[in-house]
């Protein structure tokens, strides 16, 4: 819409609708009017401060509007980032599933294995900590099986050379024979 | 995305010269480190014909971390060097 100008005073698009400016005194005889009437109207009497009035107004609603959006941009990065770390929280979560049983391998349980599966990228790695044996999966089902698989191995393994181990699968072997025996 | 490849995997063999155990029909081998004759390590090597089956495993198996263990497969010295 065409700005309209009298003398020190423009309107721009806002005759013959209900606006903000109606209910500012000095300016209520302005509203409604269309743009034929404004060349005839004569400003009221102390529409300067009542501008002024307004204009304030105006500078504060901005205000206040321009805050509210850079909250809002501020809140909107952090639960992005709260997002984000939940993510890796999920991920790197780690459950506590009990063996019971490794059958149908010979071999008998003498106690339940707590073996711990976390994610790692696209895999999923199973553990025994006692033991530090390890196993990855591409699921967690898998993990837990192929961890059996590498518990089962490493102890055939390592019986068979049981004179000829090192520290750490010395200490491997006498933590799997608490738990296994041949059967 | 995996750390430790197969690939990598059988690299980290070679590089520590380890022994491995082969296990008919199982879907593991165990690869063992000796050192003055004596086992020092092992860890499971998965078997399968994929270069990019997941051994991110190995890393905790050797007390290192996945970082250094990738290193350890694209170190360009020998065990001897």
């Amino acid at each position: 819409m065409k700005p309209i100008s009298r003398g020190n005073l423009t309107f721009v698009g806002r005759f013959g609708e209900p606006s903000e400016f109606q209910t500012t005194p000095g300016w209520a005889q302005c509203s409604p009017v269309t743009p034929f009437q404004v060349e005839h109207t004569v400003p009221a009497e102390g529409w300067e401060d009542a501008a002024k009035q307004v204009l304030g107004n105006l500078a504060r609603i901005v205000h206040t509007r321009t805050q509210t959006e850079l909250k809002l941009v501020a809140l909107n990065a952090r639960v992005k980032c709260l997002e984000s770390a939940l993510d890796d929280v999920r991920n790197r979560a780690a459950v506590v599933v009990p063996i019971q049983s490794i059958a149908p391998e010979p071999f008998e349980l003498l106690q339940p294995i707590q073996a711990v599966v976390q994610q790692s990228g696209e895999d999923h790695i199973a553990s025994f900590l006692d033991a530090n044996m390890n196993a990855s999966g591409e699921t967690q089902e898998e993990a837990l099986a192929n961890l059996k698989d590498v518990i089962i191995g490493s102890f055939e393994a390592l019986e068979a050379i049981a004179d000829r181990l090192g520290p750490g699968p010395k200490s491997q072997l006498a933590v799997l024979r608490e738990f296994l025996k041949k059967g | 995305m995996r750390i430790i490849t197969k690939e990598l995997a059988l690299k980290i063999v070679k590089k520590l010269e380890a022994q491995v155990v082969s296990r008919d029909k199982k879907p593991h081998d165990i690869a063992m480190v000796f050192h003055n004759g004596r086992c020092i390590a092992q860890f499971g090597l998965r078997r399968g014909s994929e270069k990019d089956l997941g051994h991110d495993h190995i890393s905790r198996d050797l007390h290192l971390g996945p970082h250094k263990a990738r290193l350890l497969a694209q170190c360009p010295l020998t065990r001897d060097q």
